[in-house]
């Protein structure tokens, strides 16, 4: 029978572009290189698996027809960031890919809380003339107007929560000092 | 005699190992356990990482369907057969309940051991058959060889350290 995972993950929303991740309170995790390695981890996993729909919690509604006649223009101009399997239909967040490639860590090694945010900046697509279009809302304006349409993404799944645990478990364990006297032979 | 012993079915892959065999009365120190524990874990993800089964044998390729996914893309994949994408079956391999002598290894929840039985025996519950992939075990020569690092340390004191690491995985198991 396998054990009972108890330890907790909590996410909090403020009104500003910062999910808490994960609190600490021992001692051991206030390392800035795994908060780091940890923050860089989460950023990348919820940016992947949005993208690569291949988490059931991340996954978005259909587009709209004229969503996708959008987008078949858009990808005909080259404004795809994955080329070789990007469909107009394709439901997953990403076309250029500014968005995603956004969602940035931060890390306060004091309080030991990793915080995931969005860059605000991006640029205009390719039109057909090799022109951009103009930007008229940055990465944060785009994530509010998405939530207020049920597509959320800028959050920790229960599957990508229980990785990360794996993974602290995992930091924990390679302090210990048996591990450590074994690791620099 | 083997070191360890495997179960394989729907509701549990593991792997028993026979701690007892290989550290002796130190079978029972928690934190040679969790060492013990971690240095198998990194034994398999290396081995993972050169695309190799429990055998020491090359995995069975990608399929050409797979490869041209879109998750395949955007994972950055490549053709090394590691038995990981979002790597959710991999860090989800725990210690299960063991008896003080054995250390018991498999997967923490029920989805991740259908995955991994799946995979270990191309049995997707569809007609399609698919590649058996025995990626989840160890040798006998591996085992000892994990035994072997920690043995001339174990009789050495805890630090203080240590006792606090350990109340805090606890929580985690």
């Amino acid at each position: 029978m396998a054990k009972r995972n108890l330890a907790s993950v909590k996410i909090t929303g403020t009104a500003k572009v910062r999910d808490n991740l994960l609190k600490f309170v021992q001692q051991q995790t206030r390392d800035e290189g795994v908060l780091n390695e940890l923050g860089e981890f989460a950023a990348d996993q919820i940016r992947k698996r949005v993208r690569g729909k291949v988490d059931k919690e991340y996954q978005q509604d259909p587009l709209t027809p004229a969503t996708i006649g959008i987008r078949k223009n858009l990808i005909k101009n080259g404004n795809s960031k994955t080329p070789q399997t990007s469909k107009p239909s394709q439901s997953n967040l990403t076309l250029s890919g500014q968005l995603l490639d956004a969602i940035k860590h931060r890390v306060n090694a004091s309080l030991a809380t990793i915080n995931i945010f969005l860059l605000k900046p991006r640029t205009g697509y390719i039109l057909k003339d090799g022109s951009r279009t103009k930007v008229d809302k940055d990465n944060v304006e785009i994530k509010s107007d998405l939530e207020e349409r049920g597509r959320l993404f800028l959050f920790i799944s229960k599957s990508l929560n229980a990785q990360l645990q794996s993974k602290i478990a995992q930091a924990l364990r390679k302090r210990l000092s048996l591990y450590r006297k074994i690791s620099s032979k | 005699m083997a070191l360890s012993k495997k179960k394989l079915s729907e509701s549990e892959v593991s792997v028993e190992i026979d701690l007892e065999k290989l550290l002796g009365r130190a079978a029972r120190d928690k934190g040679a356990r969790e060492v013990f524990f971690q240095l198998a874990f990194d034994k398999l993800s290396e081995r993972l990482d050169k695309g190799l089964d429990a055998n020491g044998k090359k995995m069975a390729a990608y399929s050409r369907k797979y490869k041209s996914s879109l998750a395949f893309e955007v994972f950055e994949k490549n053709n090394t057969v590691n038995m990981q994408l979002t790597g959710d079956m991999i860090n989800d391999i725990t210690e299960l309940d063991s008896s003080k002598d054995k250390l018991k290894i498999g997967f923490q929840s029920d989805f991740s051991n259908l995955k991994a039985y799946a995979n270990i025996t191309g049995d997707r519950g569809s007609n399609k058959a698919a590649p058996a992939r025995e990626f989840f075990g160890w040798s006998d020569k591996e085992l000892k060889a994990i035994a072997d690092e920690i043995k001339p340390s174990i009789k050495e004191d805890p630090i203080l350290n240590d006792a606090k690491i350990l109340a805090f995985l606890t929580r985690f198991s």
